[in-house]
């Protein structure tokens, strides 16, 4: 599943030194749980996400383990602190190797 | 070099140790899993004193459309949670860990529920307790999980 896959995040770009902010994360993505069937009854591979990794500058924010019983295009909400001005990296896992990142500074005011 | 008395102490602890290591998050989810509700709750709370409430696990009571049920989970203090579904074919749904960097201990998303079920959630507390969440929903349509 390479095509098609398009990250989004959302956070405030600015935040107070000590901040707690709230991170939307969403990927389009098929999230084929492997129990399906398709139309000639042959089981349809699993192809998900099973894992999404959110750092700060090197440290975790939260590490996620993912199942097929999450719903198609994976979203989730978090929340991380701000100790200063810095760079959020996001990185989810694709079960055929893929792995999709993308970025987000933000400064302190 | 003898090997003491203490060396095969320290050895067997470590190998105890990592023997009683959480499963790795790709073999807990994969579809081969077919852990039942109290295996997996066994594994994931070992040795621990297991209580009920200090979870905040949100669903809808009736969920229309089972393939996006939004689920929020919060465990102030937590360093792992886990989100079971029962009656799904594949039981654990999410796992996560919360870091240093973490604002809170809490997490939302949107899940599958194949069949009206109750819901479950663990967390792991610093101190050793691990805490448990049940949440009842009706689903009206299933979403194949």
């Amino acid at each position: 599943m390479a095509s098609g896959v398009k990250t989004r995040v959302k956070l405030p770009k600015q935040a107070r030194a000590g901040e707690v902010i709230t991170i939307k994360t969403l990927i389009s993505h098929r999230m084929e749980s492997g129990h399906r069937l398709d139309p000639s009854g042959q089981p349809v591979p699993r192809s998900i996400i099973h894992r999404f990794l959110c750092t700060f500058e090197g440290e975790t924010v939260i590490d996620l383990g993912i199942g097929p019983g999450i719903s198609t295009n994976p979203f989730f909400k978090f929340q991380a602190i701000v100790p200063g001005p810095g760079v959020f990296t996001f990185a989810w896992f694709d079960d055929d190797g893929a792995i999709y990142t993308d970025s987000r500074s933000i400064t302190v005011i | 070099m003898s090997l003491t008395r203490r060396d095969t102490m320290q050895v067997s602890l470590w190998a105890l140790l990592c023997f009683a290591a959480p499963v790795r998050a790709q073999d807990l989810f994969a579809s081969s899993n077919s852990a039942t509700l109290d295996e997996l709750v066994d594994a994931f709370v070992g040795a621990r004193p297991l209580a009920d409430g200090g979870v905040s696990l949100t669903l809808p009571v009736v969920a229309e459309d089972g393939y996006r049920v939004p689920v929020s989970i919060e465990a102030t203090g937590a360093e792992d949670v886990l989100l079971i579904a029962p009656g799904n074919p594949v039981l654990p749904v999410l796992s996560a860990r919360f870091g240093p960097m973490a604002g809170s201990q809490a997490i939302s998303t949107r899940m599958r529920l194949a069949q009206t079920q109750d819901v479950v959630a663990l967390a792991r507390m610093p101190e050793g307790a691990v805490h448990r969440g049940l949440q009842p929903v009706s689903v009206v349509i299933g979403g194949c999980a």
